[in-house]
């Protein structure tokens, strides 16, 4: 998909039904919440663009219900992390191409990247989280009422994002990292582990 | 352990880190570390055109350890904030905490875009507040000290590798506001500025002043 459409209508229109289709017939979808990859590593602010449109299906009572499965992937090493330094520090992004991928196999098969943790976060259901809303804000209705329904997506985006957050895993590159940041003039190996 | 006691999950199953933990972090690191008989340093890169040399390996470090800034955020803001009265009130005379919630809000209000938390330290919310300074309290931060008819709070000297740590999270990036408030304020004399050079000129600024020792932290530059 495009990154943006704002100047293109009708991508817009068709990407819009094409999902709302998906979700009507009750397809897998995965997206990732943030919207991009965060150059610092730390969590960012959700988007709230591709979720409104799945729960607008729920909103217009074309399904019953949605699922949310916050999931958190969390890698030793980053990948394409050895970039990131220069684009912090003014850098230009490097712009992903077939290419540069094909180029990077050699050492992407030669690098130990380490461990990857996969989590599967406790399942939010849509129509749950808008009863719970509906009888805890008196006369908020997001069925009807268009403000109503962007608060409820706001709202739960932000939890997904909370779930997301304390399901991240410190890895060892995370505390080693923490540790020789602090002691910076240098650290012996047998007090790093005692630090950690 | 600190990071146990704030919900923090490793990547093995049985809840903490070992010896193996670390064998894994120092491996991956091994481009970005110096070591000289056991002892390991960031690796400061030779630059030819920079003659105090280059530190992105700081930038990368501190990448790799952003994923727990989340997890003390709150409590650096009030350590930042105790910081902000000086040496001797911070371990010695200690502080009203009436006043110190003032200056934490107002930090935390600056520094709202640099981490997503759950719970932050506002206006409107001072029980969350008073629940941090007990947890502080309790976790061997903070201690509550009698003078002058008050109760006061002043750091705990026992809890000193605690407190370095924490405040070595924030600190970088309120030195990343003070650079730019510096830059903006140059505005003032200089109407001619490139808009678009802003955010290059600030970043020449902050490793400027890191290279002169005005700023303690490389991080500070991105």
């Amino acid at each position: 998909m495009r990154r943006s459409f704002k100047d293109d209508p009708l991508y817009k229109a068709i990407f819009y039904e094409y999902v709302s289709f998906m979700v009507k017939d009750r397809q897998i979808m995965e997206f990732f919440i943030e919207g991009t990859r965060s150059r610092t590593n730390k969590i960012l602010q959700p988007r709230y663009g591709f979720m409104s449109i799945c729960s607008r299906v729920y909103f217009n009572k074309e399904i019953e219900d949605i699922t949310f499965v916050p999931v958190t992937i969390n890698y030793s090493r980053t990948l394409e992390g050895e970039s990131f330094p220069s684009e912090l520090r003014g850098g230009k992004k490097v712009p992903e191409s077939v290419s540069r991928i094909v180029s990077g196999v050699y050492d992407i098969l030669m690098t130990n990247l380490g461990t990857m943790n996969i989590d599967f976060c406790q399942p939010i259901s849509l129509s749950e989280y808008t009863n719970q809303m509906m009888q805890r804000i008196p006369n908020f209705n997001p069925f009807t009422v268009k403000k109503d329904q962007m608060l409820l997506n706001q709202s739960l985006a932000h939890t997904i994002t909370f779930v997301l957050q304390k399901n991240l895993r410190m890895m060892p590159t995370t505390l080693v990292a923490a540790m020789i940041l602090l002691y910076r003039k240098g650290i012996a190996q047998n007090e790093l582990i005692q630090k950690v | 352990m600190i990071i146990n006691d704030r919900g923090g999950q490793f990547s093995n199953t049985d809840g903490l880190p070992d010896l193996k933990t670390i064998e894994l972090g120092l491996e991956h690191f091994s481009s970005y570390l110096d070591e000289s008989s056991g002892i390991y340093q960031p690796k400061i890169v030779k630059d030819p055109t920079n003659q105090a040399g280059d530190f992105s390996n700081y930038i990368m470090l501190t990448y790799y350890r952003n994923p727990l800034n989340h997890l003390f955020f709150n409590e650096s803001i009030v350590l930042a904030g105790i910081h902000s009265f000086g040496l001797e009130n911070e371990w010695r005379g200690g502080i009203d905490s009436t006043e110190l919630f003032d200056r934490c809000c107002y930090l935390s209000e600056l520094l709202k875009y640099e981490e997503f938390v759950e719970k932050r330290i506002v206006k409107h919310d001072q029980i969350f507040f008073d629940q941090l300074i007990d947890f502080m309290i309790k976790k061997r931060v903070l201690m509550k000290k009698q003078g002058e008819g008050q109760t006061k709070l002043v750091l705990r000297t026992s809890g000193e590798g605690q407190i370095v740590f924490i405040q070595s999270l924030i600190f970088p990036m309120v030195d990343s506001y003070y650079v730019t408030l510096i830059y903006i304020m140059t505005f003032i004399k200089n109407k001619g500025i490139d808009l678009k050079r802003v955010t290059m000129n600030i970043q020449w600024l902050s490793e400027l002043l890191f290279k002169q020792g005005s700023i303690q932290y490389f991080e500070s530059c991105n």
